[in-house]
């Protein structure tokens, strides 16, 4: 009787848990499909690759939050202390545990994630024809992938670093920033694309990005969680160090969210005052002591930033000087991408800091806006025509060389650092910055979007800039009342 | 043979964003034999789930190390299946059934034996099926300490294990470790602050008291060392400043006039030799029981002074 009782008390809860499960990992699959299908109906299958629905990005938070959800729950033993009891208890060494973890998450989030990118890939070919871009269904697929592995390996790291709720704080701090700081700089891909002599990553190039990051996080995530003594289950790893970590961490993003050319010094300042005021109200009775090693700890943080700030000067079409407010400000023109429905303002700002005017090319229009007079410019071939693909190339061609002959007049390490750290009016007589153009071509299944950067001119340099276009054989014609 | 050598763990964390440190275990040595029961008692915050946490390779010591066998026991898997520390917290366990968790054990632990850990759910009469989470307290103990012992290792560590047991359950378990751990010539390691429980289960006990070892040994040896003396002055008074101007060390001391009461520390020999000096007869000395040695030596720590000598 009692035995039976037992069962039934016993059967029904398992079932409901197994049930439980399921349903939640349908759940999550379902959403995920849906937003995959909605970004498949909306934008692969009718040709639309600058729409960006809702429901995308609401799968990428999906994504994102499950992974949080499930890495957290893999690296248990970082915060609760009779997990780690009982996990540490088991003859294993930190490193097989690390990656007993990792494919835990791999099995819990990745796959299910992978998945469902096959399945909405696999959506997508079932109606493979005039309607429906694979190639850009693969693209959106490997962009939510990326995203759902950038937010695991953060998610590891900071429960590796901190084992506390802080920790999500940190992973949703970190995530945002390196999503607004790094991955959305072009800078960073257009190094990389001089660097390797590509021509451009295209958007692949976010998700290799955020692979080699979360690599790279994992990494680091794994070192320091093999350093992990049970001891910091649900605290900072390893006390001050930790504190150190975190402060430095700071200090260097900080510094590169608000050490923009010219703004440098006093930031840098700011932060070393704050850093040396946070410093000794940790320390308390030993921050005098400690004070050596908290300049160390700052000069090299602050090494790092420069070497980063080097790095975007390396890539001397990046958009690290289109940041540099005043030199936009100072500038007269722009040139921006223009989409292909009613949002050309809404994406062409993302490139730039409120531009005077603007030049905009279309998929068939380049359009060139002088914002004073609110007139419009369309480049067109000679014959009234628009550009076709080969001549939008060669357009792009001869811009860059127009750019690459107008670069940023700095030679050697030391200009560049004046520049960065004192402002551009102080060595620099002229005004140049960042800009992007954009264009599509084909519909339906061709349809492909290319892409370039460089340089605009000075405003005494305008006449040239129009000559050469014209030698290039397209026309500037004036289109007014442009409405903005 | 499990060597503790100079274990030293300090406890770092931010409050607000100051850092406080707690050292748990200073400087912590001793050896656990080969198939003995050892002990570790204390104060409650004394370091012995610390120690335990240490001496199963959770902790890493910020000084010294534990050796298990020659090695040391720190990051080592080879070494952690040769031990099998069950901690004072269950909540872990709570996902499992009964069964499940054996499932578990066979999976994580190269030497677990599923037939022992089914005899012995057997022989306590536990729910196979249930999940743990919904046993009562005593039953989850039951459990998770008959998974460590089903580990089959040669050092079991048991932390708390007897928290929430009933007297006859308390027992049982004894009874179990005696015939499925010792019998094999494994050691264990008991944590607990119930005395009765260690006097009762082990044959060596470490005494902690914040973080530092009062007392290490056999029990009998331990209990040997202080004496609970009774005395007669031949000419006059008796008082403690005679008994300790005689260089004997006075824990305890109850007397009025001629006669009177001490507890003192030193073996029969040592504290006769050391009455032989004064002009009193000792007309007994009998060795403490463990208990009184944990509260007499605790109290000359000054812990659980507030009771002392109304």
């Amino acid at each position: 009787m009692e035995k039976s009782m037992q069962k039934n008390d016993v059967h029904p809860l398992r079932s409901e848990l197994r049930a439980h499960k399921l349903s939640t990992i349908l759940v999550l699959a379902f959403i995920v499909l849906a937003a995959y299908l909605n970004v498949g109906s909306r934008g692969a299958i009718q040709g639309d690759p600058t729409d960006t629905p809702v429901l995308y990005i609401f799968a990428i938070i999906i994504v994102v939050v499950s992974g949080i959800i499930v890495s957290r729950q893999a690296f248990v033993d970082t915060y609760d202390v009779a997990a780690r009891d009982a996990q540490h208890a088991v003859p294993v060494s930190a490193r097989t545990r690390f990656f007993a973890k990792l494919w835990s998450v791999v099995l819990r989030h990745i796959v299910p994630v992978v998945l469902t990118n096959a399945a909405f890939i696999a959506f997508c070919a079932a109606f493979k024809g005039d309607t429906v871009d694979i190639e850009y269904s693969c693209i959106q697929a490997a962009t939510i992938l990326s995203f759902g592995l950038a937010a695991d390996s953060l998610t590891v790291l900071t429960m590796a670093c901190t084992g506390t709720i802080i920790g999500e704080v940190i992973a949703g701090f970190a995530f945002v920033f390196v999503a607004f700081n790094l991955l959305a700089d072009a800078a960073v891909m257009n190094f990389v694309d001089q660097l390797f002599g590509f021509d451009g990553f295209g958007e692949y190039m976010i998700s290799a990005y955020w692979c080699v990051v979360t690599v790279l996080v994992f990494c680091a995530a794994g070192a320091v969680y093999t350093l992990r003594d049970g001891r910091h289950t649900g605290k900072y790893v390893a006390g001050p160090a930790a504190w150190e970590m975190l402060a430095a961490g700071a200090v260097l993003l900080m510094e590169m969210r608000f050490g923009y050319p010219g703004r440098s010094w006093p930031a840098m300042l700011i932060l070393l005052v704050i850093f040396l005021a946070l410093h000794f109200a940790v320390f308390r009775k030993n921050a005098r002591r400690e004070l050596p090693r908290a300049i160390v700890i700052y000069a090299a943080v602050t090494l790092i930033y420069i070497v980063y700030v080097l790095l975007m000067y390396a890539n001397q079409r990046g958009n690290f000087f289109s940041k540099d407010r005043s030199a936009v400000e100072a500038g007269e023109y722009w040139i921006a991408d223009d989409e292909w429905n009613n949002n050309s303002w809404r994406s062409g700002r993302k490139y730039a800091n409120e531009p005077d005017c603007e030049l905009m090319i279309g998929s068939h229009i380049l359009k060139w806006i002088d914002s004073k007079s609110s007139d419009e410019y369309h480049i067109t071939n000679k014959d009234g025509s628009l550009p076709d693909e080969e001549q939008y190339k060669k357009l792009v061609e001869v811009l860059r060389e127009y750019c690459s002959k107008n670069e940023y007049p700095k030679d050697t390490f030391w200009d560049v650092l004046g520049y960065v750290f004192c402002g551009a009016d102080s060595n620099y007589e002229g005004n140049n910055f960042g800009f992007q153009l954009t264009a599509s071509f084909g519909e339906g299944r061709d349809a492909h979007r290319e892409r370039c950067t460089g340089y605009i001119v000075d405003e005494d340099r305008v006449p040239d800039f129009l000559k050469m276009i014209e030698e290039a054989g397209f026309v500037v014609q004036q289109v007014t009342n442009y409405r903005r | 043979m499990i060597e503790v050598n100079k274990v030293s763990v300090t406890y770092t964390g931010l409050r607000g964003v100051r850092i406080v440190r707690n050292k748990a275990l200073d400087d912590v040595s001793f050896t656990v034999p080969e198939g003995s029961v050892y002990g570790l008692l204390g104060t409650n915050g004394a370091g012995k789930s610390t120690l335990m946490r240490a001496m199963g390779g959770i902790f890493r010591p910020d000084t010294g190390s534990v050796i298990i066998d020659g090695r040391d026991v720190w990051n080592n898997a080879e070494v952690k299946t040769d031990i099998c520390y069950v901690g004072d917290e269950l909540s872990w366990y709570e996902r499992f059934t009964v069964g499940e968790l054996k499932t578990y054990g066979q999976n994580c632990r190269p030497s677990f034996s599923g037939e022992a850990f089914d005899r012995m759910v057997k022989a306590l009469e536990l729910p196979k099926e249930r999940k743990i989470s919904r046993l009562s307290k005593g039953m989850r103990r039951q459990v998770v300490t008959i998974f460590g012992v089903a580990c089959c290792t040669k050092y079991l560590l048991l932390d708390e294990s007897f928290d929430g047991l009933d007297p006859a359950m308390r027992r049982i378990i004894r009874e179990i470790l005696t015939d499925e751990v010792c019998d094999n010539g494994s050691s264990i390691v008991l944590s607990s602050h119930n005395v009765t429980e260690i006097s009762e289960a082990c044959d060596h006990i470490l005494l902690l008291h914040g973080g530092k070892i009062v007392e290490s040994g056999e029990i009998d040896d331990i209990c040997d060392r202080y004496r609970k003396i009774q005395l007669v002055g031949s000419e006059g008074n008796v008082s403690r400043e005679m008994l300790e101007k005689a260089g004997i060390a006075v824990l305890n001391f109850m007397g009025e006039g001629c006669v009177a009461q001490a507890v003192v520390r030193g073996t029969d020999e040592e504290v006769r030799a050391g009455v032989s000096k004064l002009h009193v007869n000792p007309v007994e000395t009998v060795p403490l029981t463990l208990e009184e040695v944990f509260i007499y030596a605790m109290r000359e720590k000054g812990y659980g002074k507030i009771n002392a000598e109304k």
